[in-house]
Order: structure tokens, then C-alpha cells, then sequence
């Protein structure tokens, strides 16, 4: 499902380089749960984001549901994002602006889906979260595990064979992080879902099938 | 998608109810000040009913007679021929100063001389400015009058409300008849309508209405008159062959250069004869537009085109000026919403969001908030003109709208606000997404 090929990310400045990933290889299988774990600044999230395309390796290969993305423009990245994969993020990154609904709606928005096909599958993504009854209220309106909910709907909504999520119960208490956990779990178990998760907490990565621990951007387990 | 735009332009306006109002302020402020500014502008340069047709008019409003004086320069030179001194003298005649006067036409030297020009379709001839104080009901009234010919009502094409013009022959009978404005017959009649028949009494001449127009709203006073009356009904004692109280307006054939008109009369008028006043020798007109005229007015410069040319260049300027210091807070503000909303544009571009998706979203958002400054600023140049014309603040003139000058402002406007948006839009759709990502969090 997904391949990382001797992936190296060095970020350089005139003076300093860092290197965030070095020498990184693996493969996670489709249905996969994977859990990344390491202390801050190891690079979980700088493999996050090489795995969801949003950022490009130094060196390396990264290849997706066989597809290596080494050649792909911005366009096909964007499009490639929008239709194999969802994100979800520690701080939710809800649109202030849009209602709940209106949110949820955002991937289909750029895969040019019709109103009517948007609002009724963005109306069954927050119906698998519970949030059916919060359509029309704003981010504003709602508490912080409602608010990731909402972030896990519209990742969802697309029906992506992969799941990002970077820290997603990072923000939440404990109850709240494992309603999230819950819902992660189910969407792997029930529709094979292909997740990937940067956490800090080993209780929630005891909860998916493998841990990657990453220490100074390199892989030690 | 559009839809979506238009639903996410809303929503930002509306949540951020500062920015916006600072924003719509600016453009709708702008707007109002410039339509206000614009119509005061026409007023002024009466290019307004009844003189719709400015373009095509020439106004020669005074003729120019002078003298000049010529003395006789000797110059003395030695020179040396054969050894010998011998004086050589030269006598040059140099122009030593000049006398002149600049007077307002005779209306028989206008009718004899300036008549049936080839690139003229018609002219007409009026005397200036003229009135009288009449008392009705124990109070004074002042009646501006303006003797003209019938050409009058051909060349300017005022509204009717009643009646008629006076014609040919009306004038070539000095019929007393009168068309008259309906503010004069608001103040002389107590009415607006019904005055047809009715008598005014001035100058010891009863004049009959035969025709009633409505007031321009302008300033140019040969056209505020209260009275027009038949120009051989006017009785002068002065009579000279080259001054009276008279101007000529031409109106040229259609699409014929004003400057061939120009030429046309100022040829013409060297065909006067030039020596019926001993004193002078030299006869000149200054036939100019407008335009022409009014910034000659303003500047003072002997060349009616160097004026007009010098006033564009002020006004154009001041207008610059005047929609630049918006355009650049309207910038500014664009800068920093779009800058504030960088991690929207991350989440967007994570969900497959292409840098053009981006940049139309913006850019639509610009559109729909200078479309509503646009339109907040018609209302209030509305409101601003009403109050205006209402109250009587301008004294006779009367603001309009120019809805062509209008749209062209909002689109001014449009493209002032997609460039602004655009350049930071532009910027920011290219931002890396996990840069957006890491910025002010949403």
C-alpha cells in the first residue's frame, strides 16, 4: 500500500542543516493501523507529511497504492491527495468560516461532486461520528472532541484509502481521545481503512496493530 | 464551486465584521465622493441637457480689436572704405506697443458675417447676461433675461413642459412672446404649469408665454435664464459696429474636428472689414469649446487649449490620488486577511486544493466585497444627491447621476480590488502546505 524507499529530508539553512529523516524505509500494508511514536522534534510528523504528499523527501522514493509519486506535478498531487487520502490534524484545522457541514464537504468540493451528492454524503460522514445533529453550527460552537469529529468526517467523507492522522487525541482529554480512538478503530476494522498515526500516548498506540519509533529521524523500532 | 465561493465570501464578511466595514467604507466612501465630484464636474462644464451636445459646439464669446504702433529704429554703423571712415545707416520699422479691446459681439456683425459657414450646421446668438427687478405683491423679484434668436432652440435642446419655442417668424416680427423657466413661473406665477397665455411685464413691454421649459440644473447663466425673449425685442442705445452685448455658440456638423470649425471662424473674421473704428486696425476672435473656455477661465492662459490641456492634467491627477489612497489600504487590508487565513489555505490544499482553486476563491471574494462597496456607494451618492438638490445647497444647480461614470468606477474599482488581492493570493496559494499548516492556527 505504502512504500518509503531510503527517504532522507534535510532542511538546510545558510549556516545550519538538519536532518529530520534519514534513511527511512518501510511498508505498510493496506488495513493497516500504524502507530508512529518517538519523543518531539524525532520527525514523526515530517514522515507524516512525506506519507501524505505534502511534503517531498530529500532524497528517496515514496510510492502509494503502487503508484510512485516522484514524477507527479502539483496538480497531480492535489489530485492524487484529494482522492487517496485524509488528514487529520492535532489542532483540527476546522474552517471558522463554514459551518459543520460546509466543512465536512471540502474534499468532494475540489473532486467537482454535485451539491446534492456533497451535502448527502457529507451528512452520512458526520451520522458515522455522531455529529448529525450539529450540521449547520460552526467550529465556534463546538467542544474540542466534537470539533475532531468533525476533522475525522471530513477526512472520511471521501472514502480515502489512507487515513493521516497526526496526533489527533493530542488536544483532548482522555475520554474524548479515546472516543476518537473508537471511531479511528472501527473505520479500520469495518471498512479496512489504511491508518497512519503520530501519538505521543502508548496507550493509544497500543490500540493499533504496529509501532514505528523514530528517534533523531531515524527508525529504531 | 461558484456557489461556494459566493457562500464563503459572505461568511468571511460577516465574521469579520471590521475588516469589512472598514473595507465596504473605503470603496463605497470613494465611490460616492467620486460621483459627487464627477456630477459637480458636469454641472460645471455643462455637459448636461440642455447642452448634451458640448462636443459639438464652438462659443465665441468676444472680439478682440487693436492697434498696433510702429516706430522707426535707425541704426548708425561706421565702416572703413579705402582708409576712410564713412557712416552707414540702416532705419528698421519694430512694433512699439500695442493697444486693444475685447468686447461681446454686435448682433448685426454676428448675423452679417457669421452666418452659413461650411462646417457649421447652425449657429445661434443671445445677449449676456441681462434682468430686471420687478415688484409683484409688494415684493422684489429678479428676472434673468436672455434675448435670443429662434437658433437658440435648436442648438440647445431644452425640456418642454408647455408650449412651444418662439419661432422665425416670431423674431423677424419681435413678437412679444417669452419662454420662460418654471422656477421663474413657480416664483412669478405661483405655479408650475398652466402659465401658457399668461403676461409678464417687464422693461415696460407686455410679454405673452407661449412656452414653458423646465430650469437646467446647471450654472452656465445663458441658460438660467427666466425669460427668453426674441433678440428684436431688445433696444440698445449703444451702437457701435463691432461691440454689443451679443455671443455666437456654433454647432458644427456631425463628426466634423472642432479645430477645422475654430479655423473656419477665425478665417471668417478676417474677412471683416477692419478699419470702421479709425482707432484699431485689427480685427480677432477666440472662438474655443467649453471646456476650453472654463479652464481658460481658471488659468488665465491666453491659450484657451494650453489651459484646457493644464486642467485635464490637474483633475486627472487629483483623481489619481484620490482612488490610489484607498486602492492602497485596500491592498494593505487584503494583505492581511489573506495572510491571517494561511492555514485555511493549508487545510485546503491538503484536501487536494490546486494553487488556481486557491487564487479564484480569493479573488471571488474581492469581487463580491467591491460589488457591495459598489453598490452601498450608489445608495449613498443617492442619498448624498437628493439631500443636495433637495435643500437647495448648490443654489440652481442640480446634481444627477451619471450611472455610465458609474460603472466605470466600480470597475475601476474591480480591477483595483483583484489586483490587490491577487498579489497576495497569488503568493500565498504558492505557500508550502505544511508551512501554512504550522502558521496562525485556525
Amino acid at each position: 500500500m505504502i512504500t518509503l524507499q531510503s527517504i532522507n529530508k534535510v532542511y538546510r539553512t545558510k549556516t545550519i542543516e538538519t536532518t529530520a529523516l534519514n534513511n527511512i524505509s518501510l511498508e505498510i500494508q493496506k488495513g493497516e493501523f500504524v502507530s508512529i511514536m518517538g519523543p518531539s522534534g524525532c520527525g514523526k510528523s515530517t514522515l507524516l507529511n512525506v506519507i501524505g504528499l505534502l511534503d517531498e523527501p530529500s532524497s528517496g522514493t515514496v510510492i502509494v497504492d503502487g503508484q510512485s509519486i516522484s514524477n507527479y506535478d502539483s496538480k497531480a498531487l492535489s489530485r492524487f491527495r484529494n482522492e487517496k487520502l485524509g488528514f487529520i490534524f492535532q489542532s483540527f484545522h476546522l474552517i471558522p468560516d463554514l459551518s459543520v457541514i460546509d466543512n465536512v464537504e471540502l474534499p468532494l468540493l475540489y473532486r467537482k461532486v454535485s451539491a446534492k451528492e456533497r451535502r448527502e454524503l457529507s451528512a452520512a460522514a458526520l451520522e458515522s461520528v455522531g455529529l448529525k445533529n450539529r450540521m449547520d453550527h460552526f467550529p465556534n460552537q463546538l467542544s474540542g472532541g466534537q470539533k475532531q469529529r468533525v476533522a475525522i468526517a471530513r477526512a472520511i467523507v471521501g472514502e480515502p484509502a489512507i487515513l493521516l492522522a497526526d496526533e489527533p487525541t493530542g488536544n483532548l482529554d482522555s475520554h474524548m481521545g479515546n472516543e476518537v480512538m473508537d471511531i479511528l478503530t472501527k473505520l479500520n476494522e469495518e471498512l479496512k481503512t489504511t491508518i497512519i498515526m503520530v501519538t505521543h500516548d502508548e496507550n493509544m498506540a497500543k490500540r493499533t496493530h504496529r509501532l514505528l519509533r523514530l528517534y533523531d529521524g531515524s527508525q529504531v523500532a | 464551486m461558484f456557489k461556494n465561493y459566493i457562500k464563503l465570501a459572505w461568511r468571511v464578511l460577516y465574521r469579520r465584521k471590521f475588516f469589512t466595514f472598514i473595507t465596504l467604507f473605503g470603496i463605497s466612501f470613494t465611490l460616492m465622493i467620486l460621483m459627487l465630484v464627477t456630477s459637480y464636474m458636469q454641472v460645471e462644464f455643462g455637459s448636461r441637457a440642455p447642452m448634451g451636445n458640448q462636443d459639438e459646439l464652438v462659443i465665441m464669446p468676444n472680439i478682440t480689436l487693436s492697434m498696433k504702433y510702429f516706430d522707426t529704429i535707425p541704426t548708425i554703423d561706421t565702416i572703413l572704405v579705402g582708409g576712410a571712415t564713412q557712416y552707414d545707416t540702416t532705419y528698421q520699422i519694430k512694433e512699439n506697443g500695442s493697444s486693444n479691446s475685447t468686447s461681446s459681439f454686435d448682433k448685426d456683425l454676428l448675423n452679417n458675417s457669421f452666418r452659413g459657414l461650411e462646417s457649421i450646421k447652425e449657429e445661434t446668438l443671445f445677449s449676456n447676461d441681462g434682468g430686471y427687478d420687478v415688484y409683484l405683491n409688494n415684493s422684489k423679484i429678479n428676472i434673468k433675461t436672455n434675448y435670443t434668436d429662434h437658433h437658440f432652440w435648436n442648438v440647445f435642446n431644452f425640456k418642454f413642459k408647455e408650449g412651444r419655442p418662439y419661432d422665425s417668424s416670431d423674431v423677424e416680427q419681435g413678437a412679444q412672446v417669452t419662454v420662460i423657466s418654471d422656477e421663474l413661473a413657480m416664483e412669478y406665477f405661483g405655479r408650475k404649469d398652466n402659465v401658457l397665455e399668461e403676461v409678464i411685464n417687464i422693461d415696460g413691454k407686455q410679454y405673452q408665454v407661449i412656452g414653458l421649459v423646465e430650469t437646467p440644473g446647471l450654472t452656465i447663466h445663458y441658460l438660467t435664464a427666466g425669460m427668453f425673449i426674441p433678440y428684436t425685442n431688445a433696444e440698445s442705445s449703444y451702437k457701435d459696429p463691432y461691440f454689443g452685448g451679443y455671443t455666437m455658440i456654433f454647432q458644427t456638423n456631425p463628426n466634423t474636428d472642432l479645430q477645422k470649425a475654430k479655423g473656419e471662424i477665425e478665417n471668417t473674421a478676417k474677412t471683416i472689414d477692419q478699419n470702421l473704428i479709425p482707432d484699431y486696425n485689427e480685427v480677432e476672435v477666440t472662438p474655443a469649446s467649453y471646456t476650453e473656455l472654463y479652464a481658460k477661465m481658471i488659468y488665465y492662459d491666453q491659450d484657451e487649449e494650453k489651459s484646457l490641456s493644464i486642467m485635464k492634467k490637474i483633475l486627472f491627477g487629483l483623481l489619481f490620488l484620490f482612488i490610489l489612497l484607498p486602492v492602497l489600504n485596500l491592498i494593505n487590508l487584503n494583505v492581511s486577511r489573506i495572510m491571517d487565513r494561511s492555514s485555511e489555505i493549508g487545510v485546503r490544499k491538503a484536501f487536494g486544493a490546486t494553487s488556481k482553486d486557491i487564487l479564484t476563491q480569493f479573488v471571488f471574494e474581492n469581487i463580491i466585497q467591491t460589488l457591495l462597496g459598489g453598490l452601498i456607494g450608489l445608495i449613498l451618492v443617492l442619498i448624498a444627491i437628493y439631500i443636495l438638490n433637495e435643500g437647495k445647497y448648490l443654489g440652481t444647480m442640480r446634481l444627477g447621476v451619471d450611472y455610465k461614470f458609474f460603472i466605470y468606477s466600480v470597475l475601476i474599482c474591480l480591477v483595483f480590488g483583484i489586483l490587490s488581492g491577487l498579489l497576495p493570493a497569488w503568493k500565498m496559494s504558492k505557500t508550502h502546505i505544511v508551512n501554512a499548516l504550522k502558521s496562525k492556527q485556525l
